[in-house]
């Protein structure tokens, strides 16, 4: 792979890139496989420890999200409007179902058996994949949401909806019919991404206003005050702060503390139990798109991809990058405790 | 020489000037009252990207373990119940200035790093209440002046947990999406870019407009008070009709399944480390498998001159019909984001990612945010007791650096 150019402190290059940019990528629950979508209507399934491409799926569009099922398939969305399964080992994808417009974002809930797909036609659609292909079969149901979907996120049974207009919708999953809450960001501008803490306690919320929102389920006064906000990637520059967007935010599975990367192409580390920075990485090449930690906690895989927060120009290319991960870099801190 | 002070390298010291020892980071003694320039105004600190640094550089947050030339770290963390050496301001002995505190290397601050106690995290902004026109409207004054994002398409609303101000916020993947398709439609790069641009303008002269012209509230019975529910002549009241029709770019792009080469192929890569997107291949190869799909139904006509008529041609929309026609030209403060696009902010402290490393300041919370339809009240600050109190439980931090008066 030797390519001459990245230095050793981002990590390594992975071979085989696509060919534009990375809506995301995500590592698997049970191995090293990587799954990767892009804007070049493909997805691609890497195994990022040996550093080979193990398929490749062509869609009829730009696809903007990935996940696992298990290391034999997964799914995709896509903006041609498709929600599809993808079979690793045959290379084969079939369509489980269409939404009306562009399908931004799919998770698969192992809780519930379903996957969850949020999209620009205001809808929440859950599916059962399980059943054959065509729609009729698979849908589970649809939810409205009051704006277009922009991100959403899982833990165990609950899911978080975000989207345009700084809506939050929380939802559980064993009841779907109606929002568990419903919620205004606490930051003052668009989202850009949400996930849950692995605990299940709450969810981080970014916006393209370089904050992250720290938020609990517990509507409780006690938990409520735990909340919290912060700035991160800005910049300061003659006097005045460039404010870049969070795109990305992973959560350590081990440690519970969190990656954040943003249109600076930097990649932080957070403890948000101390709030404190933990970390930050060598600035990669273009704006961070996505990340995501392996399941051990030991890879993270960062996506330097331009994200076209500033329209059609020209930009670096687009990279994914494995980096090993020191547990210095997300290891909390204990506190020291004034003597007694 | 005399040694250097470990409280303050924990990031508190009590005695403040009048400590016998040296407050100052290793390695950084003399830059000392330089420092907020370079100050981590985020306020985490610790390492910054490279590992060599870890035993060489105190770690000036005191974590203890890393710092070669402060191993313990003990003596009074007083009154810090995140343990992040909150230091300074709460403790009334603290003799020193207020501004002083502010360059301290890794001070932590509540406020949101701002350099000047009337910084842009007013306290103002952590629990808004709408009841003054004028008082919302300066808080969008700060808002814009401090903190504009560089993404323009955004939505805004300028009290936390409130709906927003501005509507109709497109994401970057959908002016991405919709220019791919522009692209395959066979729309010139030089239009597309164009069309883009006129979206911008368009957003911004709704921010410009949002900025300069009295506070109107969006019509939302959930916020406390309607007393200043005007009439807006300028609004135009935009209709949510709930039908999946969000997509402010109006085409949905369908494919009946194909396996359609991308037209932006990319073959023979960028060898140059800059590449232009996809959009490099416009000449050739727009002859691909994206079927166009009739309009649906739900579409407008006008929405075909979403790009450029200005307005509020934004389909989706929450229901407050929160006015901003497009009112005239769209000279904006902020430049588009063709050139390099800088946001005033006078509060910036550069966070420099070195590895000496500087200031904390902790991520300072929100106040709590009831999830009922009313703010919560909060007193914001004229209670002065909050600084003389020796501990302080979550959620009753103050914001803001203290007063004067109890400084001294």
């Amino acid at each position: 792979m030797a390519s001459a150019a990245a230095p050793a402190s981002l990590g390594r290059e992975l071979s085989d890139p696509p060919s534009d940019g990375i809506s995301n990528l995500r590592f698997s629950n049970h191995s090293d496989l990587l799954l990767v979508s892009s804007w070049d209507k493909s997805v691609r399934l890497y195994d990022a420890s040996a550093n080979v491409l193990r398929a490749e799926f062509m869609h009829g569009g730009p696809v903007l999200d990935c996940c696992f099922h298990d290391d034999s398939s997964g799914f995709s969305a896509a903006a041609d409007n498709t929600v599809r399964r993808l079979l690793f080992a045959s290379n084969k994808d079939d369509i489980l179902g269409k939404h009306d417009a562009p399908v931004r974002c799919v998770e698969y809930s192992y809780a519930a058996g379903q996957l969850i797909t949020g999209s620009w036609d205001k809808t929440l659609k859950c599916w059962d994949p399980r059943g054959a292909s065509g729609q009729e079969r698979t849908l589970v149901g649809t939810y409205p949401q009051p704006e277009r979907v922009y991100s959403i996120s899982l833990v165990g049974h609950r899911l978080v909806v975000a989207t345009a207009g700084r809506h939050v919708n929380i939802y559980d999953l064993r009841n779907m019919s109606q929002p568990e809450q419903r919620r205004e960001s606490s930051l003052k501008y668009q989202t850009r991404c949400v996930r849950c803490y692995p605990n299940g306690t709450g969810y981080a919320l970014s916006s393209v206003e370089g904050r992250v929102a720290m938020e609990f389920f517990d509507l409780s006064e006690a938990s409520q005050a735990k909340k919290y906000a912060f700035k991160c990637h800005r910049k300061s520059e003659a006097g005045r702060d460039i404010v870049y967007p969070v795109n990305a935010i992973a959560f350590h599975p081990v440690y519970g503390t969190f990656a954040t990367g943003g249109c600076d192409g930097y990649v932080n580390v957070w403890d948000g139990n101390n709030k404190k920075r933990l970390y930050q990485y060598s600035k990669y090449p273009t704006s961070i798109a996505a990340l995501s930690f392996s399941r051990d906690g030991r890879l993270l895989a960062v996506a330097s991809s331009y994200t076209f927060e500033e329209g059609l120009k020209p930009h670096e290319k687009d990279a994914i990058y494995i980096r090993g991960v020191n547990e210095i870099e997300v290891k909390p801190k204990p506190k020291v405790l004034p003597p007694a | 020489m005399r040694d250097l002070c470990r409280n303050f390298q924990r990031g508190s010291c009590q005695y403040g000037d009048r400590c016998k020892f040296i407050h100052a980071v290793p390695q950084q003694q003399q830059q000392q009252r330089n420092l907020n320039n370079n100050s981590n105004f985020h306020g985490f600190g610790v390492q910054n990207g490279f590992h060599q640094q870890q035993q060489q550089n105190a770690n000036p947050f005191g974590f203890g373990s890393k710092s070669a030339s402060q191993p313990q770290q003990q003596q009074q963390q007083k009154t810090n119940p995140f343990g992040f050496g909150v230091q300074n301001n709460n403790n009334s002995q603290f003799k020193g200035t207020p501004q002083q505190n502010q360059f301290k290397p890794f001070e932590n601050k509540w406020t949101r790093g701002g350099a000047s106690r009337q910084s842009d995290n007013n306290p103002q902004s952590s629990n808004h209440e709408c009841t003054d026109p004028e008082a919302c409207k300066r808080q969008i004054a700060e808002d814009f002046k401090q903190e504009k994002p560089l993404w323009i398409l955004t939505c805004y609303g300028h009290a936390k947990g409130a709906p927003c101000d501005i509507v109709g916020d497109i994401s970057y993947e959908e002016l991405r999406a919709e220019a791919y398709e522009d692209a395959k439609r066979g729309m010139s790069l030089q239009s597309i870019v164009e069309k883009e641009r006129n979206t911008l303008n368009s957003k911004l002269a709704e921010f410009q407009k949002l900025l300069t012209e009295p506070y109107r509230m969006p019509f939302n019975p959930s916020l406390n008070s309607q007393k200043n529910q005007n009439a807006n002549p300028f609004s135009m009241p935009i209709q949510n009709n709930g039908q999946h029709n969000a997509n402010p770019f109006s085409t949905p792009i369908q494919n009946n399944g194909q396996h359609n080469a991308n037209p932006f192929s990319l073959t023979t890569q960028n060898n140059g480390p800059v590449s232009v997107s996809s959009f490099s291949q416009l000449g050739a190869s727009l002859n691909t498998g994206f079927d166009r799909p009739t309009a649906p139904a739900a579409n407008t006509p006008a929405q075909s001159s979403f790009f450029g008529s200005g307005g509020n041609t934004f389909a989706p929309n929450t229901a407050n019909p929160s006015s901003r026609g497009f009112s005239g030209a769209p000279s904006s403060p902020f430049s588009p984001p063709a050139g390099s696009t800088m946001f005033p902010n006078s509060t910036s402290q550069q966070p420099s990612f070195g590895f000496n490393n500087l200031s904390s300041t902790p991520m300072f919370q929100t106040t709590p945010d009831v999830q009922s339809s009313s703010m919560s009240q909060e007193n914001v600050s004229t209670d002065l007791s909050i600084w003389l109190k020796e501990k302080w439980n979550p959620g009753e931090i103050p914001e803001e650096a203290p007063p004067d008066s109890v400084v001294r």
